[in-house]
């Protein structure tokens, strides 16, 4: 069995070390219980924290909708919808200066292209050929009729 | 009467429109912050957006005498 200078072989070292700790804690045991209790204390609080402040946040961002109009009459809503149309692009602006990316997009091609003007020269269109069909049809047919005629002939 | 009509669709596609999106969004939001990132909050939150415009634009057609004006302050 090799011993150290004191004489102590390493096993008889080893149980003299754990005494001298468990011996510290059992006299500093009112300072282990009050550290442990306020980080049980800590342990029970942090979840609720955590909790009312994702209700904070959700919450403000229901009262944001709600408080600029958003879920209001239809008139809130379409006067929303022409501010978002108006911000957007200067916003988008912006954001391009801000990363750099100006100089490498290139720039929008205004389109003179209107759905709500499309959509209605449709409508017209379709009416009017529909009007129109049936005198049309019995043109096309009186003419049918003649070829035949003179083919027979 | 033609051109109020006009007016009227118009101010009800908006409408349905922004409400649709702010429901989607705020669905977002409580999907992300208190649901575990599910997919129940977002169809909800598009879905009483889209239902709310639907019945802003029926009580906007019901009411065809309500005529909408604008209040003009004097400065």
């Amino acid at each position: 069995m090799r011993r150290d200078q004191t004489g102590l072989s390493f096993s008889r070292a080893i149980q003299i070390a754990f005494t001298q700790a468990y011996s510290w804690r059992t006299w500093n045991n009112s300072t282990l219980k009050e550290t442990t209790l306020q980080w049980t204390m800590a342990a029970r609080i942090l979840p609720v924290v955590k909790l009312a402040t994702k209700l904070t946040i959700a919450g403000g961002a229901l009262y944001v909708a709600c408080d600029s109009g958003l879920l209001g009459s239809s008139e809130q809503g379409s006067e929303a919808l022409e501010k978002a149309k108006a911000a957007i692009p200067p916003a988008i602006e912006e954001w391009m200066k801000y990363f750099g990316l100006e100089a490498q997009l290139p720039t929008m091609p205004k389109v003179e292209f209107s759905p709500v003007q499309a959509w209605n020269s449709g409508v017209r269109q379709t009416i009017s050929t529909l009007s129109e069909a049936p005198t049309k049809a019995t043109g096309y047919t009186n003419q049918c009729l003649q070829y035949l005629k003179d083919l027979t002939k | 009467m033609a051109d109020e009509h006009g007016r009227k669709w118009d101010r009800c596609l908006a409408d349905t429109a922004v409400k649709t999106v702010t429901g989607l969004a705020v669905g977002v939001v409580f999907s992300v912050l208190l649901f575990k990132r599910r997919t129940w909050p977002v169809s909800l939150g598009s879905g009483l957006g889209l239902g709310m415009g639907y019945a802003n634009c029926q009580h906007d057609f019901r009411s065809p005498y309500l005529v909408h004006g604008r209040m003009v302050k004097d400065q």
